[in-house]
């Protein structure tokens, strides 16, 4: 933490000239006294105050110009955190955490308000005690980001550390990970790894983990149960069913979607009960069908990001179209009104992305629900035009099954053959 | 406006988890709170409850309005207003939040006031927000309603001052008037609540009492807290010289030796499949019933603090044989726990899973007591004026910034304007109310002191009823029905503003006034309309009424032939008891009056 974090121009200034640091003890007199320690500020906050937190534990903000005078009383006093180190069970299956940031692999710093990042074993365990009773964890840090900043060389990252641990006696892994794009990761890791032996479950949270309410510990209880309980493979989302704390929902990692920007149970298997459900301790199986339909993994970690997906709307204009055309894009994604349609203004294009051997595939803005092209005109128009339609795979996940597909084959009716085949749940019946 | 209501729609449950707080410590309180293991059920109703309440939406922008109060409550108060406020959490794991801490923030600090000439000091000015509504416990749940929570509370702690008990009623009815003087406060039960820190002089703690609802409380509560701390330090010094230590010898299992026990208390918990467990307390024979003042007793504080985990059943040596616990009993137990005369001992009656924790806090806090004193509690107020365990007081470690909200600047014009709005002195205010309603000064303090000040002003504006009489039945008839036991909370406001204006129009007499509002108050009606047709009370028009009375002076012919006019006082009798809040007295006497003469006459 820098010394001054948050502090600029006059306030910096003012702590400068006073050789005063942010975790100083301080004593200030102004229209009253006060006593605290200096707080770090909020980025974008103005010059001209000081952030004190007071004895009672309330932080104040405290107008510099009105500040008479200010006098160290003592140097900050470092916190040392005790952590216990967990004594092992042999008889208990193991597990590894590998995170890579998110709400669930942060912590706040209660000082500040800052979220950092964390989840060593010993953190784990010491902020779920219940995961030691139930198995060994193992905990690596791979690296911390938060959704948004998740980008494809991060799915190879995991894809790679994943393959590293392939013949592991892990009874299975999880992967701590932010939840807004947490359906992008799982559906790469599904493709990159099918057949994968060991389960997987991305695990994220709704709540940060500083508040007694947090999902997380659920959340992870939950995965740790459903890993070594539920006897299959597979690259699964585990979160929670509803607003209860009380079930937890593992999805398909190529069927799920997060449909809610806050609530515990805002992931949801799209037309479908989730392949998995953990109440009661008990871990109960819904899937009729396994996760993957290949029996031998079959790593293949490439990828291949020139892929667009397109959101036709009315009004969409065609030369956005072009302009991906013209920047060599392999392959478009379209998602479709209804039973997958793009209007008329766009054959054009379409058209010409064709002709130019760009992979063209349609899903649906329904979301749930496939397409089906030829009960329309224009649907059988668009075929003409050389779009396949994708059945009911999830828009995100058409795209990364793209991007995936063309990364790692060449041949044009390779690349439609594998779109079409059902690799790892990605389409269901 | 929340809705008061106990409809819920929606139910959810939640299991909250104490986490490590900012000076990487478990604040003592919430640990103490997790002890219990309490699962949540809450139950909300969309009316008045969101997502933001059910922990499933980050939190909203600060309110406007509830900003500007504090702002003008703390210019009242002449309080220091900070530029940058912080909104805090603060952990709160009782399940009273569902988010598990409480949202707070510090507005300003300093200031004062006077009461009856003492000043007395501010120390700070606290906008947060109110807790669930507990709804109790079903076993190991415990319920919460959600309809109060997220509502915007003003927290005023004064500087602590040394006072008599009596005269702490009065400060607080002086700091509850400068804040309805602000006409922003609403008078009602639980609208200002008052948490009184009390602490003895020499060797006494803080200790936080909440839940004081009524000012008659405040003395009681003070006066008992001051005993109970001079009997705890008592009873600290006698257990410091008694050579006594715990150790986990003394915890021992015996549902086997008090199966044959007749005590009905202990077979029935045997029957909930609890466990009948001893601890023996070397050398501390008398220690549980000494009692240095009347009520206060270590029994007493132990026997609180396990009625606080939900259990009932807890005896001490010094109290049996009693509860049918006998004497044979006793002597088996004795002999079976090899102790001697000396010891005391406690028998309980606790769930299995909960027997460690129950009796690891026993033991703290009969050690606390020993070593350092008086515990530090929150505690809560009781009906008669007692106090009782409510939870150990929290650290500072409990409070952390409120990351999903940025500070809140409070810029120069707001700071002007709750200035601007800084609301008369109550002297003023009871002039004020004098000179523009020509009431006397008793009335005005009444009315002002009454929840009703803004109603009463409304009605007089709207009415042609005069000040006097609309007062006396806000301040005086409503009180007395209330005080013969029925219940002010279910007349709205809306109907005594439209039984205001139906008297106003004629339709009802003044003294159909109280039969309404009894009506209304005892439950029987909902409306003023339905009041007025369960009463019959309706205005009878001027030939029915000429019609009513002719008839009575008719059938008491015999009265009038023997009184003459002297009549009109027996059929006065009469006739109210027909026309009783149909007819104004004043025209029933004129009517009977005018009737009388003309029945002599023609006699």
């Amino acid at each position: 933490m820098s010394e001054f974090r948050g502090y600029t121009g006059k306030s910096l200034e003012f702590l400068k000239n006073n050789r005063i640091t942010v975790g100083d003890n301080v004593k200030i007199l102004a229209d009253l006294t006060y006593l605290g320690i200096i707080m770090p500020r909020y980025e974008h906050s103005d010059d001209s105050h000081l952030v004190l937190k007071l004895k009672s534990g309330y932080n104040i903000g405290l107008e510099i110009e009105k500040i008479k005078k200010i006098e160290i009383t003592s140097s900050p006093k470092k916190n040392i955190e005790k952590v216990e180190s967990v004594e092992k069970n042999p008889n208990l299956p193991k597990i590894l955490l590998l995170s890579t940031g998110g709400t669930i692999a942060s912590k706040v710093d209660y000082r500040t308000g800052a979220v950092t990042p964390v989840l060593s074993a010993e953190e784990l365990n010491s902020s779920v005690p219940e995961l030691s009773k139930i198995a060994n964890m193992d905990a690596e840090v791979l690296f911390s980001e938060y959704s948004e900043n998740i980008m494809p060389e991060h799915w190879l990252k995991i894809a790679d550390k994943l393959k590293e641990h392939s013949n592991s006696d892990y009874s299975g892994i999880i992967i701590a990970h932010g939840t807004d794009t947490m359906h992008y990761t799982s559906s790469f890791l599904s493709f990159a790894l099918a057949g994968f032996p060991i389960p997987i479950a991305l695990v994220g949270s709704q709540r940060s983990s500083d508040r007694a309410s947090s999902d997380a510990a659920l959340n992870l209880i939950g995965a740790v149960k459903f890993l070594i309980d539920c006897k299959t493979n597979g690259v699964y989302i585990v979160m929670h069913q509803d607003e209860n704390d009380e079930t937890i929902a593992c999805h398909f990692g190529t069927r799920v979607r997060k449909n809610h920007t806050s609530k515990r149970g805002a992931f949801q298997t799209v037309g479908d009960d989730p392949a998995f459900i953990v109440v009661n301790e008990q871990v109960q199986r819904n899937a009729r069908n396994n996760f993957f339909k290949v029996k031998e993994f079959q790593p293949r970690i490439k990828i291949n990001t020139k892929v667009a997906l397109i959101k036709y709307h009315p009004g969409y204009d065609p030369s956005l179209l072009e302009k991906i055309i013209e920047m060599n894009y392999d392959g478009i994604i379209f998602e479709g009104t209804g039973l997958g349609h793009i209007g008329k203004i766009m054959y054009g294009n379409v058209k010409k992305a064709n002709e130019k051997g760009i992979f063209l595939g349609m899903t649906s803005q329904c979301i749930d629900g496939r397409v089906r092209m030829t009960v329309y005109e224009s649907g059988r128009d668009l075929l003409d035009l050389g779009i396949i339609p994708l059945e009911n795979m999830i828009p995100e996940v058409a795209l990364v099954k793209t991007m995936w597909t063309l990364g790692n084959f060449q041949d044009r009716n390779e690349i439609k053959k594998i779109m079409l085949e059902n690799i790892a749940s990605e389409l269901s019946d | 406006m929340p809705l008061e209501s106990d409809e819920y729609f929606i139910k959810f449950l939640r299991k909250l988890r104490a986490s490590k707080s900012e000076l990487g410590e478990y604040d003592p309180a919430a640990l103490f709170e997790k002890s219990k293991s309490k699962t949540i059920m809450y139950y909300a109703n969309p009316a008045s409850s969101c997502l933001v309440e059910q922990d499933e939406e980050p939190p909203h922008e600060l309110d406007g309005d509830a900003k500007k109060i504090a702002l003008i409550i703390a210019s009242t108060l002449k309080s220091n207003i900070f530029s940058e406020i912080y909104p805090m959490r603060k952990t709160v794991v009782d399940g009273s939040n569902t988010t598990g801490f409480q949202r707070t923030m510090l507005i300003s600090q300093g200031g004062n006031f006077e009461v009856d000439g003492k000043n007395i000091g501010i120390q700070s000015i606290c906008l947060e927000e109110d807790a669930a509504k507990n709804l109790g416990d079903e076993g190991s749940t415990r319920k919460f309603g959600l309809e109060r929570l997220g509502i915007p509370l003003i927290e005023i702690a004064t500087e602590p001052f040394e006072a008599k008990p009596q005269q702490i009623k009065s400060i607080a009815l002086g700091l509850g008037r400068i804040l309805r003087s602000t006409k922003k406060v609403k008078r009602g039960l639980g609208s200002i609540r008052q948490d009184v820190n009390v602490s003895i002089k020499d060797g006494g703690v803080v200790i936080e009492v909440k839940g004081v609802q009524q000012l008659e409380q405040l003395e009681k509560v003070v006066e008992y807290e001051a005993k109970r701390q001079y009997g705890l330090l008592k009873i600290s010094k006698k257990l410091q010289e008694i050579e006594w230590m715990h150790n986990n010898e003394d915890r021992r299992l015996v549902t086997e030796q008090f199966k044959k026990c007749e005590s009905k208390i202990i077979q029935n918990a045997i029957k909930k499949n609890q466990e009948i467990v001893t601890i023996v307390f070397k050398n501390m024979r008398g220690m549980f019933g000494y009692s240095p003042y009347e009520g206060i007793r270590l029994g007493k504080e132990v026997a609180e603090l396990v009625r606080f985990f939900g259990l009932g059943g807890v005896f001490h040596s010094d109290e049996l044989p009693n509860y049918g616990i006998e004497e044979k009993d006793i002597q088996n137990l004795k002999e079976f726990l090899k102790i001697n005369d000396n010891d005391a001992f406690l028998v309980l009656a606790i769930p299995f899973e909960m027997i460690d924790t129950i009796i690891d806090q026993i033991i703290l806090r009969i050690e606390h007591i020993k070593n350092k004193g008086i515990p530090n509690d929150t505690r809560l107020a009781t009906q008669i004026g007692e106090t009782k365990f409510l939870r150990p007081r929290p650290g500072a470690a409990r409070m952390y910034p409120e990351t999903d909200i940025p500070p809140i600047l409070t810029s120069k014009k707001e700071l002007e304007d709750a200035r601007k709005n800084i609301p008369k002195s109550w002297d003023e205010s009871i002039k004020d109310l004098q000179t523009k309603y020509e009431i006397n000064e008793q009335l005005a303090e009444q009315i002002f002191d009454s929840r009703y000040i803004e109603l009463f002003e409304k009605i007089v504006e709207k009415t042609k009823i005069s000040s006097i009489f609309v007062a006396s039945i806000l301040c005086s008839t409503i009180t007395n029905l209330e005080r013969s036991g029925l219940n002010a909370n279910l007349l709205q406001n809306d109907d005594i503003v439209k039984t205001f204006e139906l008297l106003d129009i004629g339709k009802i007499t003044k003294e159909s006034i109280e039969m309404i509002f009894e009506n209304i108050m005892a439950g029987k009606a909902k409306t003023t309309e339905e009041a007025i047709k369960n009463t019959s009370i309706e205005v009878v028009n001027e030939s029915d009424l000429e019609k009513i009375i002719s008839e009575i002076v008719e059938t008491n012919q015999e009265i009038v032939k023997n009184q003459k006019e002297r009549a009109v006082g027996p059929l006065m009798g009469i006739a109210m008891k027909k026309l009783r809040g149909k007819a104004s007295g004043e025209m029933i006497n004129n009517l009977l009056l005018k009737n009388i003469k003309k029945k002599l006459a023609s006699i």
